[in-house]
């Protein structure tokens, strides 16, 4: 994947209290071709923010009301995966070590060097987008599966495990035909063109065949 | 019987009634050669009957004994009930005939044997030989039971005579009457029983109390009427013959006290025993052997108290009182002596702590000469944390656009010079920012105290709040309540450490709270403008609260301990004042005051 597709792709937040700060963090990034989104603070970013977009947080830990440190608890709780680049003022090793032991991306003390903050937005937005492609995937793969009728899943599972029509028509206690018939339309619903297709497909999912005959 | 007859020698015989008989007269007489080498016997009789009486009714008793004695010279004394006690005392008898209630409080509290007991006709039993009578006149009708004794006068010959005034008080007693508050009045007329008859005959007292045989004696001798007196509450007993009107007890006791050889009392006992009978009363000495009722009587009365209450007595008599009482009095004691030695020990703390103060005061202007220079340091340094963070936002800012300018031309993304403008713009505010925020440290450097502008108060401690949440001092929960348009004109930075400070002393006073919390308010108050900074830390005690007060004396570990001195400093070169209150609850409020002024100049 190249910067332009990423960048078309992610969205950059800009968390500071301080007008002036935030205004030349975008000016910045924004000169660099990224989409940027600023908030004044933890509590905006948390109301306004479409968190299905890829990219990452650009996070000031000290703010009033609530410090970055606690708004990346919260994203934590609320299963957003944004990375999160914290910048500080203030050398505070111990602070910088919990926040990158809790996931933190980067940990950057200010001033800031241009060149790392850019190194480092373009890190974290190439696996955001990454992450995101594979959700995508897994969501793709997952729809197209639960479009599949109960007998239709049953057969998908078994083709996944790569027996033939025959062993599968036996275990179903059903003819030849009708496995052949099913096959196709499972082949056909989740776009794939073999067996092999199928139990790519299910792995994605997290599915496969053993669970789907204890299921039954 | 008169005082002539008087002639024992060594004038022994001083007491008051004391008499002697007609029969020792002789039995002295006799022997009187070798009187004065002779050891004597001392007997003692209670004079209860009167002379004659009592004298009639001992001879024969008295000659026995006289005769038992190995020529040993007797000498006899007449006592009355108080004398008889007093001389028991003084040792000033070896035998004595008294009746049995007197003779057991002489045995009780003195020593002494009971040997023989006398009965005669009347009274055959020697254990139920003797009681009370309680007489009226006759003719006084509204006396006729126990109970119309209520409110009457009462002679009686002594409040110590056993049957002529204990029994009869028990018997009342006995029949519910309170014998402390049943008479009118009690008369004690110290003299015989016979006359006490005489005188309730001739209505001078409404009843008098006599003991048993009394009445029938002078009926015998002819002195009193048999109807001149009537008995109340008369009582019957086989073998006893006198009116009464109580319960009986022993007659007349011969006791010896241990000053009489022992050889000396068998004989006396065998000479008595061997006495014929009385030939007018039948009279003869015999054995008693029933005193229960008789002690029995003396405790309830309590009679044993009419003993002279020598020490020794009380002690043992009151020893749980007299413990109490040294118990509650050594607790006085220590309780004073304890107050004394707190007073001491409080004088002396107050001595050291007026010393200490004093000590304190020099220390302090030793502190306020250096005071100046240390509040410079202090303060400059407690700033420069802020004004390093203050420094690196405007830098990091034009840092930024630098950067950000330098790419955007490199990749061509500006058509027009122009476009460049408003970033040239926005550095410009930033750096004029970063210098401003160097001219105050500057400023304060050279300590520019006179340099005073109008601003208003709540604007500044807005931005200073705002400050100290990013520096990271203001770290717990906060509330801050500003009105609108509070001018003071003074020094914007004097008053910026002003509120740093107290801000930063509440924080760290509550930070280990549960959940630690610093209001800040600011409001105007008549003229002045008032900022309230508040924490909930813990409760303060009034040591450390007049600690606080003192100039350098921090009680936080790592506090600056010139916190609050700079504060105080500050806030009088403005001409303001500061207050300090505890909270019940824990925590400390600071109110600082400073003059508000009008408008803008």
């Amino acid at each position: 994947m190249d910067l332009k597709q990423i960048q078309e792709q992610c969205l950059v937040r800009i968390v500071d209290d301080d007008e002036a700060m935030r205004k030349s963090w975008n000016f910045l990034i924004e000169g660099e071709g990224w989409k940027t989104s600023c908030y004044a603070g933890a509590f905006r970013f948390l109301e306004e923010d479409d968190d299905s977009l890829p990219g990452c947080v650009i996070l000031d830990v000290r703010m009033p009301n609530m410090s970055g440190i606690e708004l990346q608890r919260i994203m934590g709780i609320q299963s957003n995966h944004l990375p999160i680049i914290f910048v500080s003022a203030h050398g505070d090793i111990d602070m910088a070590v919990q926040a990158l032991k809790d996931g933190a991306f980067d940990f950057l003390p200010k001033p800031v060097s241009a060149e790392r903050l850019l190194a480092a937005i373009e890190k974290a937005c190439l696996i955001s987008c990454e992450l995101h492609e594979s959700e995508q995937r897994e969501k793709a793969a997952r729809d197209n599966f639960n479009s599949l009728t109960q007998r239709e899943k049953m057969v998908a599972r078994k083709v996944a495990l790569g027996l033939l029509n025959k062993q599968i028509a036996d275990e179903l206690d059903i003819s030849e035909k009708t496995v052949q018939a099913h096959r196709g339309a499972v082949c056909r619903k989740l776009g794939v063109k073999s067996a092999v297709g199928v139990a790519a497909i299910l792995r994605i999912i997290h599915e496969d065949a053993g669970d789907g005959e204890i299921a039954r | 019987m008169t005082k002539e007859q008087q002639t024992t020698p060594g004038g022994i015989t001083r007491t008051v009634c004391a008499c002697a008989f007609a029969l020792f007269q002789l039995l002295s007489a006799e022997t009187h050669a070798s009187v004065k080498d002779q050891p004597t016997v001392r007997l003692a009789v209670v004079n209860t009957f009167g002379d004659n009486f009592s004298v009639r009714y001992f001879n024969g008793t008295v000659n026995a004994i006289a005769k038992s004695l190995d020529g040993r010279r007797l000498i006899v004394q007449l006592y009355n009930q108080d004398e008889y006690l007093k001389a028991a005392k003084e040792n000033k008898f070896d035998l004595s005939i008294a009746s049995s209630g007197l003779t057991a409080v002489m045995m009780d509290t003195l020593g002494g044997t009971p040997l023989l007991t006398l009965v005669h006709a009347r009274t055959p039993n020697p254990n139920k030989a003797n009681g009370g009578v309680i007489i009226a006149n006759a003719k006084n009708g509204n006396i006729n039971s126990i109970r119309d004794l209520k409110g009457k006068s009462l002679v009686v010959m002594s409040k110590k005579a056993f049957a002529g005034y204990m029994i009869p008080m028990h018997e009342l007693e006995r029949q519910g009457l309170n014998p402390e508050n049943t008479f009118r009045s009690i008369t004690e007329a110290r003299e015989p029983m016979t006359r006490l008859a005489e005188k309730v005959r001739d209505n001078e007292f409404d009843v008098a109390f006599l003991a048993s045989c009394v009445l029938e004696n002078m009926e015998q001798e002819g002195t009193l009427k048999p109807n001149e007196i009537k008995v109340i509450n008369p009582q019957n007993n086989a073998d006893f013959y006198c009116q009464h009107s109580t319960e009986l007890y022993p007659g007349w006791i011969l006791s010896a006290r241990s000053s009489l050889p022992a050889t000396m009392v068998r004989k006396i006992v065998i000479s008595l025993l061997e006495m014929p009978v009385g030939k007018s009363n039948g009279e003869y000495w015999t054995i008693a052997n029933d005193y229960q009722e008789m002690n029995t009587l003396l405790r309830r009365m309590e009679q044993r108290e009419f003993m002279e209450r020598d020490i020794p007595w009380l002690i043992r008599r009151y020893k749980y009182y007299i413990l109490s009482a040294v118990l509650f009095l050594l607790f006085i004691l220590a309780n004073w002596m304890y107050l004394a030695y707190a007073v001491c020990k409080r004088t002396k703390e107050l001595k050291d702590t007026v010393e200490e103060n004093l000590a304190f005061e020099r220390e302090n202007l030793k502190i306020k000469d250096r005071f100046e220079s240390l509040q410079r340091v202090n303060s400059i340094a407690m700033i420069s944390t802020m004004v390093a963070h203050e420094l690196k936002q405007p830098l990091a800012v034009i840092n930024n656009y630098a950067e950000g300018l330098g790419r955007r031309i490199t990749k061509g993304r500006f058509k027009t010079p122009q476009e460049i403008l408003p970033i040239i713009e926005e550095i410009r505010s930033e750096g004029q920012r970063a210098s401003s925020i160097i001219d105050l440290v500057r400023r304060f450097g050279k300590k520019d105290k006179h340099e005073r502008q109008t601003f208003d108060l709540g604007d500044l401690t807005a931005e200073t709040v705002d400050m100290l949440i990013r520096v990271g001092t203001l770290t717990t929960g906060y509330e801050l309540k500003c009105g609108k348009n509070i001018l003071v004109t003074a020094d914007r930075l004097n008053i910026e450490v002003v509120i740093i400070n107290l801000i930063k002393n509440a924080v760290e006073a509550c930070r280990a709270e549960a959940s630690p919390m610093v209001v800040i308010s600011v409001s105007a108050k008549d003229q002045d403008a008032e900022i309230i900074v508040e924490d909930n830390g813990p409760e303060i005690s009034d040591e450390q609260f007049e600690k606080m007060k003192f100039v350098g004396n921090s009680t936080k570990k790592d506090g600056l301990g010139l916190g609050l001195a700079i504060v105080h400093e500050l806030i009088e070169a403005h001409g303001g004042s500061l207050v300090l209150k505890r909270k019940k609850e824990g925590g400390l409020i600071c109110v600082v005051r400073l003059p508000r002024c009008e408008e803008k100049e």
